[in-house]
C-alpha cells in the first residue's frame, strides 16, 4: 500500500495505493546439486572469472558492439524523478482512446481515511455519470508512471500504461490481403462463433503448469514418481476445403 | 477496442513486420476444425536503454554460480533447480521432470469458447501481441479476425510459449488479429479482497462539481507526450551526448563478448525483446519450428523460474547464451540432433550449448 493524493483539478482526494495483480507462476530457487543448498550468485569479469567487487563495477549502455557509455551512480541518481505523492490527473477522455495494449498493471485506488470517502465516491460517481476515464501521471518509488484512471467493482483503479516508445506501431504489422471473404464461410465461421460461444469464467482456465508442478513436488514428497499424461491429437478434418472444414466443425460443436 | 479503426486496409500482403524479424512463437490457431498458422509477436519492445554492470574498462559481466559454503564456482551440472514449499523445504526438480509437468496438449492455442468483448476484465492484461498469419493462404485467418471483430467476440485459448503455460484471449481489430495474455485467476485481486469501502451516500452536490470537472478536463484524445517515460528519455538523451563528445567510452578491444551468460531465469514474458537481430537463439529456434517436427516439446523452464515482476525497466533483452542455456539437456540434445551436429552423443550439456551456439551463427 502506497499513500498518495489524488489531484482531480482543485479537488485532492487523499487515497492509498493498492496492487491489483498478484503474480501466480512457478518460481524456483538455483541448488547446489550436491548438498541441496541455495547457491551464491556474483557478477564475474569473465576474462578472469573473478568476482568484482560492487565499488569496481561501473555501469554502462552499449552503443556499439562492446562500446560502452558509462554512468556514474551520481549522473543515474540525477535522472531519477523527483519524489512525489501526488497522482495528478491532466485530462479525461474517452475509455476509447486507450488502447488495451497500453495497459501494463492495474492497481485499486481506496479512500485513505473515512474522511475522505465522500469525494472519493463523489468521483467514482461523476465518472460513472460521464463515462470517462482520466490520464493521470503519479512517481512511486524512484520511478514515474502514466496511468489510466477508471472505475473496476464501483471503486477507483489505475492502469499503469506502457510509454510509447515501449510499443511497436500497429503499422509495423502489415493487413494480410487476398481475395475477397466467400459470404458462405462469413457465415459459417459466424455461427461457429456463435455455437462456441459461452460466458468468461477464469475459474475455469486453471494454471495448469503451477498445478503439476505443485502435485510433482508433493508426489515428490511422498516419494511417488508423477503420472505423465497422454498427448490426444486432434481429430483430422475430413473436407479440406474451408467452407467444408467449418461445416464439419459446426456439426462437432452443435 | 482500440483507437485505430481508421487504419487503411490497403497495405499490400507483406503482414509480417518489417525488417524481418522472427516471431516469439508459431503456431496454429483452431477453432472448430479449422486452423490458422500464425507467428506470434510482442508489441512490446524493450526500450533502446539497456543498462549493462560493467567492469571498470568496460566488460560486460557475467553472473556465475558458486557454493555458499566454500565459494567455489559450479558447473551447470552441478546446479539443480529447488522448489521452495510453505514450509521451506527446497525441493530439487530436474529438467526432465518439469517437462513433465509441461502441458503439452496446449502447443497450439484452441479458442474452445467465445467469450462478448466487454466481459475480459482489462485488469487481466498481461502483454499484448500480433499474431500474424504464417501459412500460404490468409484465408482462415482474415475470416477469423473478421468474425470477431464483427462479431465483438474475444476467443479464449490457454497455449505454452517459452516453457510457460499462458492463458491467452485473441482479438480481431483493423483485420488483423491480436493477442493478450491474461492474468490467471487468483491473478488479479477484487476491490473485496483489497478490503476497499462499499459505496456509500455521496452529496449530489459534490458529484456535480466534479461532474462539471471532468468536463472541462475532457479532451478527444490524449497526448503522447503524457505517457512517456521521462527517465528513459532523459538518459537517452545523456547517452547520445557523451557519445558525440566521446566522454566516458569504455571498449577494450578484441574482449570476448559474453558467450557465457549465465542462466539466469528472467521474466520470459515476452516483453522486451521482441526482435532483436541478435537473438540467437530466437532464430534458431524459428528454424526448428519451421522444419516441422510437431511436437516441439521445447524449453523447459527458463520463463517459468521467474516470471515475476514485469518492471518496466527489466525487460532487457535476454542474453544470447541465456536462453538455450537454461533448456534441459534433453531438449539440447533433441535440437542438435535436428541439426545433424556430430559428436553429440558424448557431449555434456554445456557443449551442446555450444555446438547449437556455433550452427546457430554459421
Amino acid at each position: 500500500m502506497w499513500k498518495a493524493t489524488l489531484v482531480v483539478g482543485e479537488t485532492s482526494v487523499p487515497v492509498a495505493l493498492y496492487a491489483a495483480a498478484e503474480d501466480t507462476g512457478v518460481h524456483f530457487r538455483l541448488l547446489h546439486r550436491a548438498d541441496l543448498e541455495p547457491l551464491t550468485q556474483k557478477m564475474v569479469d569473465p576474462r578472469t572469472g573473478q568476482p568484482v567487487e560492487r565499488a569496481e563495477m561501473r555501469r554502462g549502455v552499449e552503443v556499439a558492439p562492446g562500446r560502452f557509455v558509462s554512468l556514474t551512480e551520481e549522473e543515474l541518481a540525477e535522472l531519477e524523478p523527483e519524489a512525489s505523492r501526488e497522482i495528478r490527473v491532466s485530462r479525461f477522455v474517452a475509455p476509447s482512446a486507450l488502447d488495451p495494449r497500453w495497459y501494463e498493471r492495474p492497481y485499486f485506488l481506496g479512500p485513505a481515511d473515512a474522511a475522505s470517502e465522500g469525494d472519493y465516491f463523489a468521483l467514482a460517481q461523476a465518472m460513472e455519470e460521464t463515462g470517462l476515464e482520466g490520464i493521470a501521471q503519479w512517481t512511486m518509488r524512484k520511478r514515474s508512471y502514466a496511468g489510466a484512471l477508471r472505475l473496476h467493482d464501483g471503486r477507483l483503479a489505475l492502469v499503469a500504461l506502457r510509454s510509447p516508445e515501449e510499443l511497436v506501431a500497429t503499422d509495423a504489422f502489415g493487413v494480410p490481403a487476398g481475395r475477397e471473404l466467400d459470404e458462405r464461410e462469413v457465415q459459417l465461421a459466424h455461427q461457429l462463433v456463435d455455437a462456441l460461444a459461452a460466458p468468461f469464467v477464469p475459474d475455469e482456465f486453471p494454471n495448469e503448469f503451477t498445478e503439476r508442478v505443485v502435485a510433482l513436488v508433493e508426489a515428490k514428497l511422498r516419494g511417488e514418481a508423477l503420472p505423465s499424461e497422454a498427448f490426444e491429437p486432434a481429430p483430422e478434418p475430413e473436407d479440406e476445403s474451408l467452407a467444408g472444414v467449418l461445416e464439419q466443425s459446426l456439426s462437432r460443436a452443435g | 477496442m482500440g483507437k485505430s479503426k481508421s487504419r487503411s486496409k490497403s497495405r499490400g500482403s507483406e503482414a509480417k513486420p518489417r525488417g524481418g524479424r522472427r516471431g516469439l512463437w508459431s503456431g496454429t490457431i483452431s477453432f472448430g476444425l479449422v486452423t490458422v498458422p500464425v507467428e506470434l509477436f510482442s508489441v512490446v519492445r524493450s526500450t533502446g536503454v539497456r543498462l549493462r554492470m560493467l567492469t571498470e574498462d568496460g566488460v560486460p559481466l557475467e553472473r556465475r554460480y558458486f557454493c555458499s559454503k566454500d565459494g567455489r564456482e559450479l558447473s551447470r551440472d552441478e546446479i539443480v533447480r529447488g522448489f521452495e514449499t510453505d514450509d521451506g523445504t527446497l525441493v530439487p526438480i530436474e529438467d526432465e521432470e518439469l517437462s513433465q509437468a509441461l502441458p503439452r496438449k496446449s502447443r497450439d492455442m484452441d479458442l474452445s469458447r467465445f467469450v462478448a468483448l466487454d466481459e475480459v476484465d482489462p485488469f487481466r492484461f498481461e502483454n499484448a501481441y500480433a499474431l500474424v498469419p504464417s501459412g500460404q493462404s490468409t484465408k482462415a485467418y482474415r475470416l477469423l479476425a473478421e468474425t470477431l471483430e464483427r462479431d465483438r467476440r474475444v476467443g479464449i485459448a490457454t497455449f505454452v510459449m517459452r516453457d510457460k503455460e499462458h492463458l491467452v484471449a485473441i482479438f480481431g481489430r483493423d483485420g488483423r488479429l491480436w493477442a493478450e495474455t491474461l492474468r490467471y485467476r487468483g491473478g488479479v485481486r477484487s476491490a473485496d479482497d483489497v478490503g476497499l469501502p462499499a459505496r456509500n451516500g455521496v452529496a449530489r452536490p459534490a458529484v456535480e462539481r466534479l461532474i462539471a470537472t471532468l468536463r472541462a478536463m475532457e479532451s478527444p484524445t490524449i497526448e503522447p507526450d503524457e505517457l512517456v517515460d521521462e527517465r528513459t528519455r532523459a538518459l537517452e538523451q545523456l547517452v547520445a551526448a557523451k557519445r558525440e563528445a566521446g566522454r566516458d567510452i569504455l571498449e577494450v578491444p578484441g574482449a570476448k563478448r559474453s558467450s557465457r551468460e549465465p542462466a539466469r531465469r528472467e521474466d520470459g514474458d515476452g516483453s522486451g525483446a521482441a526482435g532483436d537481430g541478435r537473438d540467437l537463439f530466437r532464430v534458431l529456434r524459428g528454424r526448428l519450428e519451421r522444419s516441422g517436427n510437431g511436437r516441439d516439446q521445447s524449453a523447459k523452464n527458463g520463463g517459468s523460474a521467474k516470471n515475476g515482476g514485469s518492471a518496466k525497466n527489466g525487460g532487457s533483452a535476454k542474453g544470447d547464451g541465456e536462453a538455450l542455456e537454461s533448456l534441459p539437456k534433453a531438449e539440447l540434445y533433441r535440437r542438435a540432433s535436428e541439426l545433424g551436429v556430430e559428436g553429440r552423443s558424448s557431449m555434456k550439456k554445456a557443449e551442446l550449448v555450444e555446438a547449437l551456439r556455433q550452427r546457430a551463427s554459421s
